[in-house]
């Protein structure tokens, strides 16, 4: 290649530039001495003149890792055969006519995306090969010029994608075995480790000769993920000529190792040398036939098996029959000859199931070669509905004229299922004759052609349901009404308003149903907006309260404002239920003549009124709205209030804040509470200067709500303005308001370290007491870093209210840190409702601490125990006692069953703690549960126990000890269907692991393999082996979250694709144990969460087996 | 197994209709008598409602009623003996009060003068007929998802609900809980930046529940089986086949897919603001159990690309092969946010905090999917969920299973709601019905 460069570059320097790849290539030299040996020892032909190659290697896209191989590659093929020499370049420049005219040939080495826009260079790569010269592709070749069509269709088409991806082993067959260019496969199929393009073609059947392909009948290269029905013909090289010129293209090539197959590579030297001009090779089109994949015999076979299928049977050929239906269906002589096929199989002997299964599939795939014999199917009561779910389908006149012929033979569920065909056929020509049978004497029949006309729709379909109104009664009489209704909706979708309007009309009249009516009047409105308004108003304003509600909804659709506006100028006038829906329909209008109407609303006499007026300001309105609501959130309560508020706080605008703003300082007492809330639920932080105003108001609520406020907006810079507000706070609740608040601001600090400086050195000045304690709340909400010592410090603090103070913020602390400290506290206080207080905390803060044992934690509640001053304390330390699973915890609870009054606690606990650590210690846990129902009074805690004691004995069996392999995690594959090694015949090599996944102490029985493996999509397999006294059969009771799948001694015994909770025994299998050693393996699936499993060995009908042993090393 | 799937529908339902006492008032109220329905006063002035289904999802949903103010239980439906039996005892004991009716066929109850609203919870080939019936009564209606059995079914409910003015909430109540408005919200308000592809990933496989075999078996005392069969075609009844396992079989259901499509594709669709459209072009494959049990044939893994004209892409699969598995997942230019029943993440973590202004886009907000319902009733206003909305959620559903079935792309034209060209894909938006029923 050096040398090569150093040729060309005398002659050319245009060509190369410094980012010429081969020198950020670093193969290996027993890499390159592969390639060296692959490589053919000899050209096919010799060359006639020595040729000069351009191995293109620029990407304007995706840049392939085996562009330098490649060119290797190419390099040592034509060095070591003679037959050319090559010279490489990533410079578009080089195809400019003066450059390229000195090459023989051009290879586009998995260039992508190449734009090819200057119009200089398009014309001189057509020249090129149009004057005789040779092209070659390799590989993504064929993803370029993707603004240039006819340099597409020069490469053959277009890169879609690839569903044979890099990982696969695909199945490549020979179109031409006997091409000079096949002779380097010895014109046989064969795999090949790669990744395959599917291309859209352009004309490359029609111009060029395609030499290689996938083969889409081989299983492998079906099942691929993407794989389309449509997938035939997928071309991988081929060969074709271009004016005076050749071109050469193969899609291998993505994989290093390809280049190094000696196949593959001959293949290519023997293209290139094709394009070149001096190995002759024939490239008139071969063509493709899709039917080649038309099976006749497998669709023989499946109808064979069809034919006896009936209900409860394995549908397996019936989806074998949509699957072949799917890979044919795109071919207009397939679906016909497969239609065939399925008539001959209506006429024989198959089961009426069979029979059924065809004829909906005739609904998919028929044409109107089956409507004679699915006609001829309707004599037949027995065959009539199968055919006529084929019928109605099928498209073309004739089924309409068969149809039509039957309406006047057959009778009963026959005929109405097809006047009901004919109807959603839309059969024009049927409309007299279902006219006539409007007045069929079943009433089924005449609702059927009734609603089958309102379908058909047409005037004529109108006038015919007219007509048969005159004397219709009944259901047949209200039927008809709908059907109009339904005709006149598709004549105003079509223009003809006055028909639509002459039905709605009538339908209005006082003797048709109110829904009838409804939609009549909607039906009215809609046709003639111009009116719409008009329409409204006389309905809301008439005494006929049926109607209301439709008019009042449809306030929304009237399209003149002022129509509007005159609706709105006569709220006052309707009935109160009106006024609502009416306001609910003004939500969709922005109208300040609308809006004023909705404002006055707010004042209406009856509440409903009211509410709705306030919901509709608050979706319409504007910063005008901002005082009625204020005002009316302030006067109101419950619902009403309710509405006002969140009206308030939705109201959009630029100026609504501002409103806000204006007003908060001008208003008082609950109005200006109001206002305050506003302005926290709507962010408004440029209020929070006003609202430490606010702060300062006499009235305590106010004081309060701006508490409130100022906890969602302040922020560190108003921290001394809040302290100093909290310190002088008056009254209980108006404190605990500030102290939320400073905290708050204060944990707003991004600065972790910083968040409690602030109220560390206001507590260190201030000498109030009330305000120290309320200093000291603060901080143990903010939980700072300093906060904890000064907590501590202050539990010494000589006056007793700074201690309790101190007490409470630690009891409250979110973490076990100051358990030592509330501890002494709790044993040597003087005061004794610190010690409680402090005990209280003490017990919570045990519960935190998850860095002690099981152990610890209980000898600290049996201590805690002991100092409990009465039965109260004593309760709850129990219950926290109950949350322990562990066999300590078990006695402690259970050692207080005897005491009366703590019994119930002790109880609760037990059943609590027994239900954690079941396996771990069952015996001792049944045991304890066994005196608790002996000596329990309460029915309900006995049948716990009962029920727990049970499930532990249930438990029995299932095995805890297993191998696992995996997880195989793979993207995006169907997992449990995909096999992994552990399911291969070569699973010997497979490393198995002993599985530690069974920590879930409440369900000893529980194989957790989250917990083994983590979260995630996979599969893992478990393995074990079970050595059986006797061959005998078994049930394997088994349970799964997601998909499972068990195989004893290699067989498949089970799969089920599950979505659920892992329970035991949901599955159960039979299976049959071998005298001796049985190996047994679970496939198990994840999907999202948590993931396990459990298994166990029955008898065939679930009782205990006897002698058996699991081991996962047969010992 | 995941808290998703522990949390059930019926878990929410409790949990929202716990929530719904004492939380949401009794904003607006309008008798019966002023609504016209049927010129009865109801006593008490409440909404009057009959349950139609009250197995599974329909007891649930009664249940959530009972737990309102203002709603009057007075009738159920069902074609099992059983289930009505149960659903009027919870009534009568709930309420305290006698005198629930019962019917085992829908029109009787339709039929009752006294009704304000139904609630329908049937299997997916029913709802279209009920639906119909029910608004052509003049009756609002609270319908279960998936809208339709087809996308033609779907259009005909579509269609009488608007031509009857009536109201009209889907069971799709994920609308109705905070964290997937919020995530429709912040991508609506461009938080993300420009939305390019949106992941809709849902439940694999099935779900079965063994109700006693595969096998053809007498039909149960109390079973009006053929009413259950309803316009399906004529098969012999088998246990496995009704009730909850109907979903995984394509003479009732779409299987998963559709039972999910009006959850999460709905979702989708509110956050990308496509709710009256659907994609121009739709592409996947399904894999079709080779059912051995002789029944459940609905596709368990699936995987389709909708192209839409506004710019996006949106990947519907079962959650095997989604990236972030259930839920759904918008990326954009600026970030992504991902939202499922377990909850919601976002890139950037802060937007999980950031406030929508007043000034921004709302979204409808509703805290309570059946209370939302009722407050329409009385306000006539549209619900969280119309019609036209679960119309075209569920579309996504059916056109996927549509593109999956014919095993290649289709072209679909949202106005029109046609196949562009393709009779033989036009064929699979409706299915005929059994002889007598029709819409």
């Amino acid at each position: 290649m050096i040398h090569a460069i150093r040729v060309f570059a005398l002659v050319a320097l245009l060509v190369l530039t410094a980012g010429t790849l081969s020198a950020g290539l670093q193969l290996s030299q027993e890499e390159i001495k592969r390639i060296q040996d692959a490589a053919p020892a000899t050209s096919t032909v010799k060359p006639k003149q020595p040729r000069l190659l351009l191995v293109f290697s620029f990407s304007q896209g995706y840049r392939h890792s085996a562009i330098p191989r490649a060119s290797r590659a190419l390099e040592i093929l034509g060095k070591k055969t003679g037959a050319f020499e090559t010279v490489e370049s990533e410079n578009l420049s080089v195809f400019r006519p003066e450059n390229l005219k000195r090459f023989d040939g051009v290879c586009f080495n998995n260039t992508t995306q190449l734009t090819f826009e200057d119009p200089v260079l398009r014309k001189s790569l057509l020249d090129f090969i149009t004057e005789g010269k040779g092209i070659v592709g390799i590989h993504a070749a064929t993803d370029n010029f993707p603004t240039w069509p006819e340099g597409q269709e020069l490469l053959g088409g277009v890169f879609e994608d690839h569903p044979w991806t890099a990982d696969g082993t695909w199945a490549v067959k020979i179109d031409d075995p006997t091409h000079p260019l096949t002779a380097a496969f010895g014109g046989k199929g064969f795999v090949i480790k790669d990744e395959i393009y599917r291309i859209r073609q352009m004309n490359l059947r029609k111009n060029s000769r395609v030499l290689l392909g996938l083969d889409m009948k081989a299983e492998q290269n079906r099942k691929a993920k993407g794989v389309k029905s449509v997938d035939r013909d997928i071309p991988i090289s081929w060969v074709k000529t271009y004016g005076k010129g050749r071109l050469f293209y193969c899609s291998l090539g993505h994989n290093d190792e390809v280049y190094a197959n000696s196949a593959v590579l001959r293949h290519y030297l023997d293209g290139i040398q094709f394009a070149l001009g001096d190995l002759q090779a024939e490239t008139t089109p071969l063509p493709f036939d899709p039917m080649s994949f038309y099976d006749q015999r497998a669709l023989t076979d499946l109808l064979g098996r069809i034919s006896t299928y009936t209900h409860g049977d394995s549908r397996a050929a019936l989806s074998g029959l949509d699957e072949f239906i799917r890979g044919v269906d795109d071919l207009p002589e397939a679906r016909l000859r497969m239609e065939k096929q399925f008539l001959e199989f209506l006429k024989g002997s198959a089961t009426p199931a069979g029979k059924q299964f065809i004829c909906m599939r005739l609904a998919l795939v028929g044409s109107e070669a089956s409507v004679p014999q699915l006609a001829g199917m309707l004599a037949d009561t027995a065959t009539a509905e199968m055919a006529l779910f084929a019928l109605e389908s099928i498209q073309g006149p004739a089924a309409d004229a068969a149809l039509q012929q039957a309406l006047v033979v057959h009778k009963g569920r026959t005929l109405i299922g097809v006047i009901t065909a004919l109807g959603n056929r839309r059969v024009e020509g049927a409309t007299a004759a279902l006219q006539d049978l409007t007045a069929h004497p079943d009433a089924r029949v005449a609702v059927a052609a009734v609603s089958a006309l309102g379908k058909i729709g047409t005037p004529a379909a109108l006038d015919a349901l007219e007509r048969s109104k005159k004397s219709a009664k009944g259901e047949v009489r209200s039927s008809i009404a709908h059907a109009m209704l339904a005709c006149a909706g598709r004549m105003k979708s079509q223009g003809e308003k006055d028909r639509a309007a002459a039905v709605y009309t009538s339908l209005g009249s006082p003797d048709e149903p109110v829904a009838v009516r409804s939609a009549a009047l909607r039906g009215t409105i809609l046709n003639d907006p111009g009116n719409a308004a008009g329409t409204i108003l006389t309905t809301l304003r008439s005494g006929d309260a049926a109607l209301h509600p439709i008019a009042a909804q449809l306030v929304g659709k009237v399209p003149d404002i002022e129509g509007v506006r005159a609706i709105a100028g006569a709220l006052p006038e309707f009935t109160p239920a009106a006024q609502a829906q009416v306001l609910a329909s003004f939500a969709a209008y922005r109208d300040a003549g609308v809006q004023k109407a909705v404002v006055a609303a707010t004042a209406a006499r009856v509440p409903d009124v009211r509410i709705a007026a306030l919901r509709t300001a608050g979706s319409m309105g504007d910063a005008g709205a901002v005082s009625t609501l204020a005002r009316a959130a302030a006067s109101s309560t419950g619902a009403e209030q309710k509405e006002a508020r969140s009206s308030l706080y939705a109201l959009r605008g630029a100026g609504v804040d501002d409103s806000i703003l204006v007003m908060l300082p001008r208003v008082d007492g609950r109005t200006k509470v109001e206002l305050l809330k506003a302005t926290a639920e709507r962010r408004i932080t440029a209020a929070v200067p006003s609202v430490l105003q606010a702060a300062g108001n006499p009235s305590g609520p106010v004081r309060i709500e701006s508490a409130r406020t100022l906890k969602s907006l302040a922020g560190a810079e108003h921290l001394p303005a809040m302290i100093d507000l909290l310190t002088h706070a008056r009254g209980e609740t108006e404190r605990r308001e500030w102290e939320l608040a400073v905290a708050a601001a204060a944990r707003r600090i991004p600065d972790r370290a910083r968040q409690d400086e602030a109220v560390l050195a206001a507590y260190a000045r201030t000498k109030d007491k009330q305000a120290r304690a309320s200093l000291i709340s603060v901080l143990g909400k903010i939980e700072g870093p300093a906060s904890l010592t000064t907590l501590r410090t202050a539990l010494k603090d000589p006056d007793p209210e700074i201690r309790l103070a101190a007490i409470r913020a630690l009891a409250g602390w979110s973490a076990a840190d100051p358990y030592p400290d509330l501890w002494a506290v709790a044993q040597g206080a003087k005061e004794s409702g610190h010690r409680v207080l402090a005990l209280r905390g003490s017990v919570r803060l045990i519960g935190l601490d998850s860095t002690s044992g099981a152990e610890q934690t209980v000898r600290r509640y049996k201590e805690a125990m002991a100092l409990a001053p009465n039965a109260a304390e004593r309760k709850l330390l129990l219950s926290a006692v109950g949350k322990v699973p562990s066999i300590g915890a078990l006695r402690m609870a259970a050692s207080y069953l005897n005491d009366a009054e703590l019994r119930p606690e002790a109880e609760a606990a037990i059943l609590n703690i027994a239900e954690g650590i079941a396996d771990t210690a069952r015996p001792e846990t049944v045991r304890q549960l066994r005196q608790l129902m002996a000596s329990s009074g309460n029915d309900v805690n006995v049948k716990k126990a009962d029920a727990l004691i049970k499930n532990i004995e249930r438990l029995d069996d299932y095995i805890t000890s297993w191998d696992f392999a995996g997880p195989y995690e793979e993207k995006d594959a169907r997992l449990l269907e995909k096999s992994f090694p552990p399911e291969e015949p070569a699973a010997a090599s497979v490393q198995w692991t002993a599985f530690r996944g069974m920590t879930d102490a409440g369900r000893p029985w529980l194989l957790e393999c989250d917990k083994a493996f983590g979260p995630g999509d996979g599969v893992v397999y478990l393995r074990t082996n079970v050595w059986s006294p006797v061959d005998q059969k078994v049930t394997l009771e088994a349970g799964s979250d997601y998909g499972i799948k068990i195989w004893v001694n290699t067989t498949r015994v089970h799969t089920n694709s599950a979505v659920r909770n892992v329970a035991p025994g949901t599955d159960r299998v039979p299976a049959t144990l071998q005298k001796g050693w049985n190996i047994l393996m679970m496939k198990l699936e994840q999907g999202d969460g948590s993931w396990g499993a459990c298994l166990r060995v029955r008898t065939p009908d679930g009782g205990k087996l006897e002698g058996i042993r699991i081991s996962t090393t047969q010992n | 197994m995941t808290n998703r799937s522990r949390s059930t529908r019926r878990d929410f339902l409790k949990a929202a209709s716990a929530a719904a006492v004492g939380a949401m008032g009794l904003p607006l109220f309008i008798p019966s008598s002023a609504l016209g329905r049927s010129g009865a006063v109801a006593p008490g002035d409440r909404i009057r409602i009959g349950c139609i289904g009250v197995g599974g999802m329909g007891i649930g949903n009664m249940q959530a009623f009972l737990g309102l103010p203002g709603v009057h239980i007075v009738a159920v439906c069902d074609v099992d003996a059983k289930h009505r039996a149960e659903a009027r005892s919870i009534v009568e004991t709930k309420t305290g009060r006698k005198g629930v009716a019962e019917y085992n066929d829908f029109r009787e109850l339709i039929a009752r003068s006294d009704l304000d609203a139904v609630s329908i919870a049937t299997p997916d080939h029913w709802h279209a007929l009920i639906a119909t019936a029910a608004a052509k009564a003049g009756l609002d209606i609270y319908g279960e998802k998936p809208l339709g059995y087809s996308i033609a079914e779907g259009r005909a409910i579509v269609d009488a609900v608007e031509r009857y003015g009536i109201v009209w909430q889907t069971g799709s109540w994920q609308r109705s809980v905070r964290n997937f408005r919020y995530a429709c919200e912040l991508v609506r308000n461009g938080r993300i930046g420009k939305v390019h592809t949106v992941r809709v990933g849902l439940p694999s496989g099935h779900s079965i529940s063994e109700q006693g075999g595969s096998q053809p078996a007498p039909v149960p005392e109390g079973f009006d089986y053929d009413l259950w069969l309803g316009p399906a075609p004529s098969v012999p009844y088998s246990p496995n086949r009704c009730h909850w396992n109907f979903r995984w079989i394509s003479d009732y259901s779409g299987g998963q897919l559709t039972d999910w499509a009006g959850h999460h594709c709905d979702i989708a669709q509110w956050g990308m603001g496509t709710e009256l459209t659907s994609p121009v072009e739709i592409e996947g494959v399904g894999n079709f159990p080779k059912a051995k049990d002789g029944l459940f044939d609905t596709a368990k893994n699936y995987r389709f690309v909708c192209t839409y004209k506004e710019g996006f892409t949106m990947i519907v699969a079962d959650r095997l092969q989604q990236p972030k598995g259930m839920g759904v997942h918008f990326e954009g230019t600026d970030g992504w946010i991902w939202v499922d029943r377990e909850g919601i993440d976002t890139s950037p973590k802060s937007l999980l905090t950031s406030a929508i202004g007043p000034d921004e886009i709302h979204l409808y907000r509703s805290d309570d999917h059946h209370q939302n319902f009722l407050d329409c009733v009385r306000s006539r206003a549209e619900t969280v969920t119309p019609a036209r909305v679960a119309h075209r959620s569920i579309m996504i559903g059916h056109l996927g299973l549509i593109a999956m079935k014919l095993g290649r792309k289709v072209r679909w034209n949202p106005e029109t709601e046609r196949f562009v060209n393709d009779p033989e894909a036009d064929r699979l938006l409706s299915r005929p019905m059994r002889s007598p029923w029709h819409l």
